[in-house]
């Protein structure tokens, strides 16, 4: 600190002086906190003789010491001492810059790990993914992204030549078992060449061989994430070589990954080759489970590796067309292809990208308020500094010698904003993280992209790039602020503002009171679009709780359970399943207890094809898609979804006895109309259901699967008596609290399966705020920024009307003193606020028009030019406006015109 | 420029005098502390040296790094004889002040 405010030599010399005289005299004689305090305050004492010394002392010091580090360290004194001497308008000027440059940081960080940050592999441009492109049956000509099934990439890698090295790859769970606590393993199924394609070598010990993982059936092997490694065994490098129980089987461990890296799905904790345990038969060429990433040889571009991948695409294509999944179905349609894509153009979800972006956008005009604001406030105090500055000017400073004495102030509050805005930048991106908890819920499951933004968020803090934006956004709000102002206040009619104080002022006043009027106008303006942009996201939320959602989803506990295999085969999972039925309902404060596949609002659900058996057939390609879903007899009634017809499953719909199906009521209007349903058949290629399928029972009313946004699909429910399943929820509805009832369920678990991880509880309306997240996120974090920008605009007029008042006071002393009544003052000054916000507000609203279609993509049955809720919000900033300006009005009429005309 | 030198600024003139050649931060205030019993900020000192100096009644010049001092320079500071004819001034008009009054100056302070 010294050194920085002396300079070396003289720090090294007083800090020397320090040490010896507290070696010597003070530490031996005293305790060590006194010691210490006494060090302090010699310190502070010679920093403050130093920094407040007489102006004078210092400028005159002579030409040789006069160099340019010199002169601004006096400059910067100069702006400190001017700071403090005004410590209202200094302390207003840090708190809203360390609001506005801490937003910005905090978001910027999030633009920067799911956007800008390099993803954390070597040499990461060279990833590519590769898809299957499969004809999308809703939209002719047009294809969706699709997975691989392992015969058919293996065709891929045989012929590929502009990759050095491919890998699989699909995100898998396991049980952890052979421990005291169960628990459930996030990990990945990959191929042997995984790491080496992603340029990741162990922590500790290897990754698999290629021929460990070479054919279907090769021995049970797994490596450990840094963190599982620290958590669970505690750094113990003989790990390596034991084994870990997965699912019931003992895997070898063979390393421990380096610390941060979770895989490409970023939430791994292990590892296991996909020949050991695959997702699917690793024979079936239809069994589309794996993703492939590949890393592209330096001497091929993008454009050449797409074009070899079209090729390949074309062959896998040909290579399994005729022995598709129903044969001869695909062969007059077009046929599937292949694309390469950078792995850093799908790191994030486009509609992430768009609100991550927007939150941006929103925080910037943030920050220009902000900058409006104490631009503003420069003004004036340079008007109030008229008269210093004319001596200086006077006495021979140059133009540009003002100009630099103000930037340096203005730089001064910037940085110190801007160290206040990273803290408060810490503090919401270390909130953020903690409030992040499970983003497997967050983000799109099955987008191609979830998994990477996930790889991105993990990534989340205060980084080298972070700071580097910051001290660029610090920079130019200083600039932004401070040099418009500090021109104007450097140019200056040195007579007038000589002669006296309070007319100089009026004179050279009026022009800087236009620029301010405009600059009041384009930040309300700006208020108004962030108001605009808030409004209609919450908006949107308040649609969202709205939607009837098909089922109550008060007081249900809901948990996800998955029986793991060999031991559970699908005749012993429903057995498991039915047990914990029967021992969950005999609880008195359990209401009703259910099962089902899966839960509201978590989808996408498992869907596939219907076929009706009593029509005509219709070919594989044209048949309409069907979400399916399996429902114990309670099912119904558990989640309280509504029965439109028939009747829903009873405990005498179990195997043996005739099949049947509960369809609802879009698939019931879809498939027929207005005619009744009940006693019809339809077919679903899965759970046994094919052939000529199962009588329909009953219709239910609509349940939102997917996201509260998508619409319904026409979903077909099975009965889990007559088709078996080894994974699914379990739902309890409660006498009490859904609260209350985890122990009991966990109990209950416990006696039948104690190996079995309880992991996923959460009541059902948990679940609905996960499902909302982004929603709701993006409308809590622009209703923030809105209110900020409401406050910011409120405080600058009030800022410019009260000076402006002030300037005017002679006048409006004179026209009282002319017959002015008090209402006539009040009136001038209430129209002149009323025409600066009215021209802000119709700026606003004709900026927003464009402006708010960006936000189309997050809006939820809201249009973006909604006009009720921009009436609403145009005329909330209109009166608060007015009430800003109407202060400094009224006291403007409590001017007393003998007092002001006699202060001249 | 002025030639009068204020109070505080005499007392390490005397100081610099008085410790010849080892004359630096940490001995100036320590025998102005001891011979006077008064406290000296550290700040001030630093600021009045400086003073002197541009002044040209004193100049200074870096010493060598002491093990005490953190392995850090000090800077020594010698008397200049403008500095030597400015406190000579002082003193004088001091002393031709004083004479005759001195004895009653320690009844009263006791």
């Amino acid at each position: 600190m010294l050194r920085w405010i002396l300079g070396a030599e003289d720090g090294e010399v007083i800090a020397g002086d320090l040490e010896e005289t507290f070696g010597r005299d003070i530490a031996p004689h005293t305790g060590r906190l006194r010691a210490r305090a006494w060090y302090w305050r010699q310190v502070t004492s010679i920093a403050a003789a130093r920094m407040f010394a007489s102006p004078i002392d210092r400028t005159d010091e002579p030409a040789n010491k006069g160099t340019t580090m010199a002169a601004v360290r006096q400059d910067f004194v100069y702006a400190l001492r001017a700071l403090r001497k005004q410590p209202g308008f200094t302390i207003v000027a840090l708190i809203t810059l360390a609001l506005g440059i801490g937003a910005n940081v905090a978001i910027f960080s999030v633009v920067n790990v799911v956007l800008v940050k390099p993803l954390p592999f070597a040499d990461p441009d060279r990833l590519m993914l590769v898809h299957l492109l499969a004809p999308d049956r809703e939209a002719a000509g047009t294809f969706r992204k699709m997975i691989w099934s392992y015969p058919k990439y293996q065709v891929f890698r045989e012929h590929q030549q502009s990759a050095e090295s491919t890998a699989l790859f699909t995100s898998w769970d396991w049980n952890l078992t052979g421990s005291d606590s169960p628990e459930r393993l996030s990990g990945e199924l990959v191929e042997g060449t995984y790491f080496h394609t992603l340029g990741v070598t162990p922590a500790v010990g290897r990754t698999f061989s290629a021929d460990e993982t070479r054919a279907a059936g090769s021995a049970p092997l797994a490596l450990l994430s840094h963190r599982l490694w620290i958590g669970r065994y505690g750094q113990d490098t003989n790990v390596i070589g034991r084994t870990i129980g997965l699912n019931g089987v003992p895997h070898t461990i063979l390393g421990v990954l380096p610390p941060g890296f979770r895989g490409l799905t970023g939430q791994a904790d292990i590892w296991v080759p996909v020949t050991t345990h695959s997702a699917g038969d690793l024979g079936e060429a239809w069994n589309h489970s794996y993703r492939l990433v590949a890393r592209r040889r330096p001497n091929v571009s993008p454009d050449q590796m797409e074009a070899e991948v079209k090729l390949l695409g074309a062959r896998v294509d040909a290579q399994y067309r005729p022995g598709g999944w129903k044969p001869g179905a695909m062969s007059q349609e077009t046929g599937w292809g292949a694309t390469a894509v950078p792995l850093n153009d799908e790191r994030i979800d486009p509609i992430m990208r768009r609100s991550v972006l927007l939150m941006l956008a929103a925080v910037v005009a943030v920050l220009l308020i902000v900058c409006v604001n104490l631009a503003n406030l420069m003004l004036a105090r340079g008007l109030a500094r008229q008269r210093e500055v004319a001596i200086r000017l006077a006495v021979g400073a140059s133009r540009l010698r003002i100009v630099r004495q103000l930037m340096v102030e203005s730089l001064l509050l910037a940085v110190c904003g801007a160290l206040g805005g990273v803290a408060v930048a810490y503090g919401a991106v270390s909130g953020a993280v903690a409030l992040m908890p499970d983003l497997r819920m967050v983000l799109p499951r099955q987008a191609p992209s979830g998994d990477l933004t996930r790889v991105g968020l993990g990534m989340l803090g205060l980084d080298a790039t972070t700071l580097l934006f910051t001290v660029v956004i610090t920079v130019v709000a200083a600039a932004l602020f401070g040099l418009g102002p500090a021109w104007r206040t450097s140019r200056n009619d040195l007579a007038s503002a000589m002669k006296s104080g309070a007319t100089g002022a009026l004179s050279a006043g009026t022009r800087g009171l236009t620029v301010r009027n405009l600059l009041i106008v384009g930040e309300i303006a700006l208020a108004l679009l962030l108001l605009t942009a808030g409004g209609l996201m919450l908006e949107s939320v308040a649609r969202l709780q709205a939607t009837e959602l098909g089922f109550k989803e008060n007081g249900l506990l809901t948990v996800r359970l998955v029986l793991p295999g060999p031991h559970y085969d699908s005749r012993r999972g429903t057995v498991f399943f039915v047990d914990l039925l029967d021992r969950l309902a005999r609880h008195g404060d359990v209401e009703s207890v259910a099962y089902g596949n899966c839960a509201p609002l978590t989808g996408p659900c498992n869907g596939t094809m219907a076929q009706f058996p009593g029509r005509a057939t219709v070919p594989f390609e044209k048949a309409p898609d069907v979400g399916v879903f399996w429902a114990s007899p309670r099912y119904f009634e558990t989640l309280g979804i509504r029965v439109v017809r028939g009747r829903v499953f009873t405990e005498q719909d179990r195997a043996g006895q005739p099949k049947v199906v509960v369809i609802n009521e879009t698939a019931a209007r879809a498939f027929w109309g207005n005619e009744n349903p009940i006693g019809t058949r339809i077919a679903v290629g899965q759970g046994g259901f094919g052939g000529d399928g199962a009588e329909v029972i009953g219709v239910v009313a609509d349940v939102r699967y997917g996201a509260v946004e998508k619409s319904v699909s026409r979903d077909v429910y099975l009965p889990l008596l007559q088709s078996a399943r080894t994974s699914g929820l379990i739902f309890v509805r409660s006498r009490t609290s859904p609260e209350s009832l985890v122990a009991t369920l966990r109990q209950e678990v416990r006696a039948l399966d104690p190996d079995l991880p309880l992991v996923d509880i959460k009541t059902m309306e948990d679940r609905f705020d996960d499902a909302t997240w982004r929603t709701r996120m993006s409308a809590w974090l622009l209703g923030t920024f809105a209110t900020l920008a409401l406050v910011l605009a409120v405080v600058g007029i009030y800022g410019v009307i009260s000076q402006g008042v002030e300037q005017r006071m002679r006048e409006i002393g004179v026209r009282m003193a002319l017959g002015a009544a008090r209402s006539d003052i009040l009136r001038l000054i209430v129209s002149r606020v009323l025409a600066i916000s009215l021209a802000g507000v119709v700026l606003g609203i004709t900026l927003s028009i464009p402006s708010m279609r960006l936000l189309t993509a997050l809006l939820y049955q809201v249009s973006p030019g909604d006009p009720v809720v921009i009436a609403t919000l145009a005329s909330l900033l209109l009166s608060a406006a007015v009430c800003a300006g109407y202060v400094p009005a009224r006291r403007a009429t409590k001017v007393d015109p003998l007092v002001t005309l006699r202060a001249e | 420029m002025s030639h009068t030198i204020g109070d505080f600024e005499q007392l390490i003139l005397f100081a610099l005098v008085r410790l010849g050649a080892d004359a630096y931060g940490v001995t100036i205030r320590r025998e102005i502390e001891m011979r006077t019993n008064r406290a000296i900020s550290p700040g001030a000192l630093y600021t009045a040296l400086d003073r002197l100096e541009k002044r040209g009644l004193v100049t200074s010049r870096l010493g060598d790094p002491t093990p005490e001092r953190g392995g850090k320079r000090k800077r020594l500071y010698t008397l200049q004889p403008a500095g030597e004819r400015a406190l000579a001034r002082v003193y004088e008009s001091l002393r031709l002040m004083a004479s005759g009054v001195s004895a009653r100056l320690r009844t009263v302070k006791g």
